[in-house]
């Protein structure tokens, strides 16, 4: 099938960009999105012209590197689907394809579609952590772990870090995604003695990189390609709460 | 104290101001709108007044307890809308530039119109005040301590009882993404809660709002008089 690609081009962070209109002629079916970029990028060098600078890494959905807007939706329109595991049988013949980077102000733009979320490293580098005594490996069945606790864990590990929360919500917030990392530790017995101190201090690196508050749009619930649910944000709410205000209040963990 | 102003600078303690100054206000919705309901008691009697009347005089019992009452809901609200104005700032600043396309899939009517539709709530309750409490928007049609008189008379004009039924339509939309949202804030949502915690939000909201717009409709068709 022919295509028409609408892409996001910018020299640099620096740089206005622009739309620029590329035909994608013969794309097969099969092919992923991004294998239907990279037979762009091989006519545009054999042109001579600079190619269109996209994210990647592990094209299997799992490193969240792809990011980028299409056609209006995160990831492309596809539910539970990075761009890089996103099918062109999705799209029709003749079709026209806007292609935007994320656009979230603590993500930069550092060049086309590609940009800067070193903001989400630092949000776990505040408290997305557990503290470990070093030494011989612990036994593994040491600490039992319920299957319901485990399970709830690994849904929110499931967390990629793409970004594409922050990129769908009309208020520019990460709380789906600080809220993930944020459920998961706190949730699992090696994560629960730092519960407090973890879910003050990534809120606040949150606040700081300067995302905006969650009004329940329900935006970042479909865009998140691992199908994140809001409930981990009110999760993190309540635990935020019980951090800055019972813990202060009653002197106790604000357990009670 | 400083944990209160690290708690309200940061984002999760403004949106906590928010719900718990909205959960205040829908508070102060039923017992209003309770209260109001007594319209349809009628005008009363030669010897006994309205039964509205007779309640509006109860709730000056004593007036200083009355203005402890008033200064705590204006606080309220005006703790609401500055802590949304702040929010919305902030929102505003976390945005980049608009994407060229975009489709939203869940934002809808009811989430997105919260903050104009919010300060358009803001006026009319500044109207209202003005008029059945101050008595001075439409002077007029107004007597002080005549609360059923004022009411009938007022609403007797249909373009007054629209501006009161169109208030109602938005605090309809306001009330029902008002309410959902105030458990997900707090912490108390989960999924399996969600459907209910809507159909919640919609009854509520309906109600609150059948039992205010049912006075100026009450009104307009003399149901009342
Ligand atoms: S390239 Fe790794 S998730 Fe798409």
């Amino acid at each position: 099938m022919n295509l028409t690609l609408r892409v996001w081009r910018q020299k640099g962070p620096q740089d206005k960009g622009g739309f620029v209109d590329y035909p994608a002629k013969d794309v097969s079916p099969d092919s992923s999105f991004l294998e239907m970029l990279d037979r762009v990028n091989e006519e545009l060098e054999s042109r001579g012209e600079e190619p269109i600078a996209f994210d990647h890494d592990c094209r299997e959905g799992i490193c969240g590197m792809c990011s980028m807007m299409i056609n209006g939706y995160p990831h492309g329109l596809e539910k539970g689907t990075t761009a890089c595991q996103l099918h062109m049988r999705h799209f029709s013949d003749g079709q026209t394809i806007t292609i935007e980077p994320w656009r979230v102000k603590p993500f930069p733009i550092v060049r086309d579609l590609i940009t800067d979320r070193t903001a989400f490293d630092r949000i776990i580098q505040a408290g997305g952590y557990v503290s470990v005594n070093t030494g011989s490996a612990p036994e593994a069945n040491m600490i039992p772990i319920s299957k319901e606790i485990a399970d709830a864990a690994f849904d929110v590990a499931a967390c990629i870090g793409c970004g594409a929360c922050a990129a769908s919500c009309p208020n520019g917030s990460a709380m789906l995604f600080v809220s993930a990392k944020v459920t998961h530790l706190n949730g699992l017995p090696q994560g629960e003695p730092e519960l407090l101190e973890r879910t003050r201090r990534m809120v606040e690196q949150m606040d700081a990189e300067g995302f905006g508050n969650c009004s329940n749009h329900r935006e970042c619930e479909v865009a998140c390609p691992k199908e994140i649910q809001m409930r981990n944000i009110s999760k993190m709410n309540r635990d935020f709460i019980r951090s800055s205000v019972l813990s202060r209040v009653f002197g106790t963990n604000g357990k009670s | 104290m400083s944990w209160v102003s690290t708690f309200y600078g940061s984002s999760i303690g403004k949106k906590t101001i928010v719900a718990v100054t909205g959960a205040i206000m829908v508070l102060f919705l039923i017992g209003h709108m309770l209260g109001n309901l007594q319209v349809f008691a009628g005008p009363g009697t030669a010897t006994e007044p309205a039964k509205l009347d007779e309640y509006a005089e109860l709730l000056r019992f004593e007036i200083g307890i009355l203005w402890a009452i008033r200064v705590a809901l204006i606080t309220t609200v005006v703790l609401h809308i500055i802590t949304v104005v702040k929010l919305r700032a902030e929102n505003s600043a976390a945005r980049g530039q608009n994407y060229a396309v975009r489709h939203y899939q869940r934002a809808n009517a009811f989430s997105r119109s919260m903050f104009w539709g919010g300060l358009a709530l803001f006026a009319y309750i500044v109207y209202h005040i003005l008029h059945l409490t101050a008595g001075v928007a439409h002077a007029n049609l107004f007597e002080h301590g005549h609360v059923y008189a004022n009411v009938i008379r007022s609403f007797q004009q249909p373009l007054i009882a629209g501006v009161y039924v169109v208030a109602t339509v938005c605090l309809y939309f306001h009330l029902f993404h008002g309410v959902v949202s105030l458990f997900q804030t707090l912490g108390v949502s989960h999924p399996r809660h969600l459907q209910a915690v809507e159909k919640f939000g919609h009854a509520l909201a309906a109600i609150i709002v059948i039992g205010f717009a049912s006075v100026p409709i009450g009104v307009l068709l003399g149901v009342v008089k």
